[in-house]
């Protein structure tokens, strides 16, 4: 089995760097080989919005960067953890670097999902997904929305479980292995 | 008259020109004008790969009265050349006096063809205007953003015709310094065609466009899921 880190961190931040450690090493005790990414470190060049993705080359994105590995282990993975700082409520510009080049897993084509249309799958099996984000004090519409983002992709991923979750800076090491223990099981992982 | 009022367009689209964001965008810009605003118009591409030791993006986005973004909605929210030029500004910015008012409007288009798509990301955008010193005047939002790539659609005045209403009366109320009103918001929001009918000329639209390509079978599977590389 296999798991994904998407470390969207912009940098070297104590709580989500404790997050990412305590991730790996708990997902590793449940048996997955964990593939993580911390993004900053990594040039993925912007989604272009081509669809040669979906038109010219299925399922394989036209630029050959490392976009093509984050997508090809992602996929390769049963489930899948974003770390990010909160930005306005949503993703950093690194996490979304990588989150836009999934696009080659989806097809051109729709389906109804809970009476809404969405992209119809390129594969059988999608992960089980997990968002974490960092957030200075607990603004409860940064939250929501935060919440809602996870929510929405989730759908978009059809995960079978989703979890969103969100740190604040003034939590310990303590809280952050409580809780990410408390994250893996409720999305099924032991 | 309104020349000593500037409105800037960002167009946060990497396929610029062509895209719908430009579309949609210019033609609010251009109704701006006619109202006697000055305008600007940067496409993304152009802050980020400019290179821009004069800081030619900062100096005509501070300036400007009404800023104006008009964006593709990624898998849910802001592309993420769009969430790194919005970090940006929040960086500049921070504790800056001086700033003077001005009005921040989204236009956020979405492939699918509901506009409730764009619902998550609004809220995101209205943050980022009130973090960065804007005055939040609104969003609006639209689904069947792809339909804008053809050109002919442009020209149909049926399926224009709320998007035009729409942004005539936002252009009015930027006038008037007022924000978005509901109506507009609404109008924009209508479909342009039935969603049976988009999701039809979107699947034959595919298989055209993947025969011509050579692409083969568009449900090719590249990865091997479940083995590791």
């Amino acid at each position: 089995m296999n798991a994904l880190i998407f470390d969207g961190s912009k940098e070297n931040n104590e709580i989500l760097r404790c997050a990412h450690d305590v991730l790996r090493d708990k997902l590793q005790q449940a048996g997955y080989k964990v593939n993580s990414f911390v993004l900053r470190d990594i040039k993925i060049a912007p989604c272009r919005g081509c669809f040669d993705c979906w038109l010219k080359t299925p399922g394989i994105c036209v630029i050959n960067d490392s976009g093509r590995d984050t997508t090809s282990a992602a996929m390769r993975s049963n489930v899948w953890v974003f770390l990010t700082s909160v930005t306005f409520g949503g993703y950093s510009s690194e996490l979304k670097k990588a989150v836009d080049r999934l696009l080659p897993i989806f097809v051109p084509v729709f389906t109804k999902v809970n009476g809404e249309v969405h992209h119809k799958l390129r594969y059988k099996d999608y992960p089980r997904f997990i968002g974490i984000g960092l957030l200075e004090s607990g603004l409860k519409d940064y939250i929501d929305i935060f919440d809602n983002l996870i929510k929405r992709n989730a759908i978009n991923f059809r995960s079978s479980k989703y979890f969103s979750e969100i740190l604040l800076s003034k939590c310990t090491t303590y809280d952050i292995r409580k809780r990410v223990k408390e994250i893996l099981l409720s999305v099924g992982i032991t | 008259m309104n020349s000593d009022k500037k409105a800037f367009l960002l167009v946060g689209s990497l396929r610029g020109s062509k895209s719908t964001s430009a579309f949609i965008g210019e033609y609010l810009l251009d109704l701006l004008v006619h109202k006697g605003f000055r305008s600007e118009k940067m496409y993304i591409n152009d802050t980020i790969a400019a290179d821009d030791k004069s800081n030619k993006f900062m100096i005509i986005l501070n300036n400007a009265d009404v800023v104006i973004f008009s964006t593709p909605l990624y898998i849910d929210c802001e592309p993420y050349l769009i969430i790194k030029i919005m970090e940006g500004i929040v960086e500049a910015r921070r504790n800056k006096e001086g700033i003077k008012k001005q009005r921040f409007i989204v236009i956020s288009n979405g492939g699918y063809p509901e506009t409730q798509h764009n619902n998550t990301v609004l809220p995101i955008y209205r943050n980022f205007a009130l973090e960065s010193g804007f005055e939040w005047s609104g969003g609006l939002a639209f689904g069947m953003g792809a339909a804008f790539s053809v050109p002919l659609v442009r020209k149909i005045s049926f399926m224009m015709r709320n998007i035009k209403k729409s942004l005539s009366i936002v252009a009015t109320s930027i006038l008037h310094d007022k924000p978005i009103p509901k109506n507009a918001v609404e109008l924009m929001g209508k479909p342009l065609v039935p969603i049976w009918a988009y999701s039809a000329i979107a699947r034959g639209i595919a298989r055209f466009f993947s025969i011509t390509n050579g692409a083969g079978n568009i449900y090719n599977m590249p990865i091997k899921v479940g083995e590791d590389e």
